[in-house]
C-alpha cells in the first residue's frame, strides 16, 4: 500500500526528473518540491488563513467557551455568529498530516533512487515502472559540489540553511503580537513557541539526515516565505463575522461575568487594529 | 506528530542505509564474512570459528568480502559519523591477523581512507593492498603498514574487487568505464566506457580481459589496449563478474541464463536457465558450477535457490538446494564444502553443504546472536 501509492511513484516521479533534467539530481529535487508545493498548495493557503483567522478570534472563543460551558448547543449558535468552526481546527491539521507521508516517502526516495549499495540498488529494480529506462539513468549522480546526497552535510551549512528558512517562514506566517499578547491565549503561545521550535528540530533533523532531504526542505521553505510574505501583505486580512455577539445574547450570564471586560483596550489577546471595528460593531448591534 | 515523523524518518532510513548484502571470501579452510556488524573468520573443516573482528558494534557495518592473502585480511567498513555535530562520515581500512584467541591482531588502520563507503572487495596482492571505494576513488596502500602509494579517481562508485595481472591493475566502475591502471603508479593506461554501468570485477585471461555489465553483455576487452573484441549478448543486466573455465568462460545474467562462452571468441557453447534472479558471481570448483538465485522477489522474503551445474555436460544440473532463505552473495567451495552465506538471520549466517551432493552439512548462527 504505501509501497505501491506513496514510495514507488515518488521514485519515478524522481527518475523522470533526473532524466529530463539533463541528469542532475539537485535539479531533479527542485523541481519536485516545486511540484510538491503546487499540489499542496491549496491545503496550505487554506490551512493558514484558518490559523490566522482562529488567533485573531480566539478571544471571543475563549469568553463564549466560559459563558456557554454548561450549553453545547447555545455555544455552537454563537461559534457560527463570529464564523468560528471547530472542525476547521482539524482541517488546519490537514497539510501537515498530507506533509509527513511526503517527508517520509521523500526521504526513502532519495536513499532508494541514489542505489547506494548493491541491496539498495536492487530493491530500485523492484519498484522502478516498465517504461523507465534505468540501464540508461544509472548512475544516478550523488555528488553535488561538497554534498554526497544520500549523506548529511559535512560543513552544516546545510543545516543551517533549513534553520534560517524555516524560522523567516514560521515568523511570516505567524500573525505578529505585540509583547505579552499571548499570555492569556494559549494558541498564539503555541504558534509563537513553534516559530522558534520547529527550526530547531528541522535544523538538527538535517545534521543526520541525507543531503537531499535537507535541499528539498531549504527549497520547500523558501517557497514557504514567498507564500507567508503573500499571506501577509498581499491576501486580504479574513475577519470575524461578528465580534461580539455574546453580550446581547447571555444577560444573565454578562451580569456574572462582563464580557466587556474581556474585550476591553487593555485585553491583550486582541490585536490592536481589530479593537476599534469590534467595538463600532459592538455598539451598532446593540442599536 | 512531526517529532514521530523525525523518528519513523530516521529508522526507516537507517535500515535502508547502512543495509548490504553479506560479503564472503576464502583463503585455505578459512572463510571470512562480512556480515554487517563485523567479520567472522570461520574454520570450514573443523567447523569452529576463528575470530570475530567488531571494532564498534551497532554502529560500524562491514559488508565488503574481506581481502585475504597469507593469513593477513584486509577489511574496509561502512563508515560512521563522528557525532550528532559532526556529520563527515568517515569510512575506515584495517588489516587484521589470527592472534590465537577470538579477536584478530589490529596491524594497522587507515582512519580516513573514503568519505563513502567501501563495497568493493580489496584486493591484496604482492604487499599492496587494493581498494575501491564509494567516493569513486581506487587507493593502493602498502600491505604492511597502511602507508598510501598512490590514489585514482573514477567518475562514480567503484563495487567490485580490483583485478591484478604483471604489474596492471584493472577496475571497473559504476560510471560505465573500465579502467587498467599502472599498479605501481596509479597512472592510467587506458579506458573504456561501455554501454551500462558496471557492479563487479574484470576477470583476466591471457590477451583478453572480461567484464559485465548493466548494459546486458559480456565483453571481451584487449589487454593491452582496452578495445572492444567481442561481445556476448544476454537477456538482462548481468551483475556478477564472469568466471574463468579452462577455455571456457561462464556467467549468468539477472534473468537467471547461465552462459558457457569460448573464451577466444565469444560463441556461446551452451546456455540453460535457472529459477529465479541472479545478482551474484557464479562460483566454479572441480567441474561444477555453482549459481545462487532469489525467486519471490516481489514478496518481502525472498527465497534463494542453490544450483550446482556439470560444466563437463552442456550444463547438466546436478543439485538445486533451497535454503528457505535469501541468497545474494557469491558462495565459495572449501575443500568438498561450497559455503553459502545468507542475511544474518536469528539462527544462520553460514550454511555448509556436500559440493557434490548437494546435502546439508551444518549452520552457523551469527555471532551477533549468539550473545
Amino acid at each position: 500500500m504505501w509501497d505501491t501509492f506513496i514510495l514507488n511513484p515518488m521514485i519515478n516521479a524522481l527518475l523522470m526528473l533526473y532524466e529530463l533534467l539533463g541528469k542532475n539530481f539537485v535539479l531533479a529535487i527542485t523541481v519536485f518540491t516545486i511540484l510538491i508545493r503546487l499540489i499542496t498548495l491549496p491545503l496550505n493557503l487554506r490551512q493558514q488563513r484558518s490559523s490566522m483567522k482562529m488567533q485573531e478570534i480566539q478571544p471571543q472563543i475563549q469568553a463564549i467557551q466560559k459563558k456557554y460551558r454548561d450549553n453545547p448547543q447555545k455555544m455552537q449558535e454563537e461559534f457560527a455568529k463570529i464564523g468560528y468552526n471547530p472542525a476547521d481546527t482539524l482541517m488546519g491539521c490537514l497539510p501537515l498530516l498530507i506533509q509527513m507521508p511526503i517527508l517520509i516517502g521523500l526521504y526513502q526516495a532519495i536513499i532508494n533512487v541514489l542505489g547506494s549499495t548493491p541491496q539498495a540498488l536492487f530493491g530500485l529494480t523492484q519498484r522502478v515502472y516498465p517504461f523507465i529506462d534505468l540501464t540508461a539513468l544509472l548512475p544516478v549522480e550523488n555528488k553535488f559540489f561538497w554534498l554526497n546526497m544520500a549523506q548529511p552535510d559535512p560543513l552544516l551549512i546545510l543545516p543551517l540553511l533549513v534553520f534560517g528558512t524555516m524560522f523567516l517562514q514560521q515568523k511570516l506566517l505567524t500573525p505578529q503580537m505585540k509583547p505579552g499578547d499571548n499570555k492569556d491565549n494559549p494558541m498564539a503561545s503555541m504558534t509563537q513557541s513553534m516559530t522558534y521550535t520547529m527550526p530547531i528540530m528541522f535544523g538538527f533533523i538535517s545534521l543526520s539526515f541525507p543531503a537531499g532531504l535537507s535541499i528539498y526542505f531549504v527549497l520547500s521553505n523558501v517557497i514557504g516565505i514567498a507564500q507567508g510574505y503573500y499571506m501577509r501583505y498581499t491576501m486580504p486580512k479574513p475577519e470575524p463575522k461578528k465580534a461580539l455577539p455574546v453580550v446581547e445574547d447571555a444577560p444573565v450570564a454578562a451580569e456574572k461575568e462582563p464580557l466587556k471586560s474581556e474585550y476591553s483596550p487593555s485585553t491583550p489577546a486582541l490585536p490592536a487594529a481589530k479593537r476599534p471595528a469590534s467595538k463600532r460593531k459592538q455598539r451598532s448591534a446593540k442599536r | 506528530m512531526l517529532i514521530v515523523a523525525a523518528w519513523l524518518l530516521a529508522a526507516c532510513g537507517d535500515i535502508i542505509a547502512s543495509a548490504n548484502w553479506p560479503g564472503l571470501s576464502a583463503e585455505g579452510d578459512i572463510v571470512y564474512v562480512a556480515f554487517g556488524d563485523g567479520v567472522l573468520a570461520y574454520n570450514v573443516p573443523e567447523q569452529r570459528e576463528e575470530w570475530v573482528f567488531s571494532p564498534v558494534p551497532g554502529r560500524l557495518q562491514f559488508y565488503a568480502a574481506p581481502g585475504v592473502e597469507n593469513g593477513r585480511v584486509v577489511l574496509g567498513d561502512f563508515g560512521m559519523s563522528q557525532g550528532f555535530f559532526s556529520p563527515r562520515v568517515v569510512v575506515r581500512a584495517y588489516a587484521v591477523r589470527q592472534s590465537g584467541t577470538n579477536v584478530p591482531d589490529e596491524l594497522w588502520t587507515v582512519p580516513n581512507i573514503a568519505s563513502d563507503r567501501i563495497v568493493a572487495p580489496p584486493l591484496l596482492v604482492d604487499g599492496r593492498a587494493f581498494i575501491g571505494t564509494a567516493d569513486n576513488q581506487v587507493v593502493a596502500l602498502d600491505a604492511d603498514d597502511g602507508t598510501e602509494l598512490w590514489r585514482f579517481q573514477t567518475g562514480h562508485s567503484i563495487w567490485g574487487r580490483p583485478s591484478y595481472k604483471e604489474g596492471t591493475l584493472f577496475v571497473a566502475s559504476l560510471d560505465r568505464k573500465v579502467y587498467a591502471l599502472d599498479a605501481e603508479s596509479g597512472r592510467q593506461l587506458w579506458m573504456t566506457e561501455l554501454g551500462g554501468a558496471i557492479a563487479s570485477s574484470v576477470v583476466i585471461d591471457t590477451d583478453l580481459v572480461y567484464v559485465t555489465s548493466f548494459d546486458q553483455n559480456m565483453h571481451a576487452l584487449d589487454r593491452a589496449t582496452g578495445r572492444i573484441v567481442w561481445s556476448v549478448k544476454a537477456t538482462a543486466w548481468v551483475w556478477g563478474a564472469p568466471v574463468m573455465g579452462e577455455g571456457v568462460i561462464y556467467f549468468v545474467d539477472a534473468a537467471g541464463v547461465v552462459y558457457a562462452v569460448d573464451a577466444e571468441n565469444g560463441r556461446v557453447l551452451w546456455s540453460i536457465s535457472v529459477e529465479g534472479s541472479v545478482q551474484t558471481t557464479p562460483a566454479l570448483a572441480n567441474g561444477v558450477l555453482y549459481v545462487v538465485s532469489d525467486k519471490d522477489l516481489e514478496s518481502k522474503e525472498p527465497k534463494g535457490i542453490i544450483t550446482a551445474i556439470s560444466t563437463d555436460d552442456n550444463g547438466r544440473v546436478l543439485w538445486q538446494q533451497e535454503p528457505g532463505l535469501p541468497v545474494f552473495t557469491t558462495p565459495v567451495v572449501v575443500g568438498d564444502t561450497l559455503v553459502v552465506v545468507v542475511p544474518p538471520s536469528a539462527d544462520t549466517l553460514l550454511i555448509g553443504y556436500d559440493a557434490m551432493s548437494g546435502a546439508q552439512r551444518w549452520k552457523v548462527v551469527p555471532p551477533n546472536m549468539r550473545r
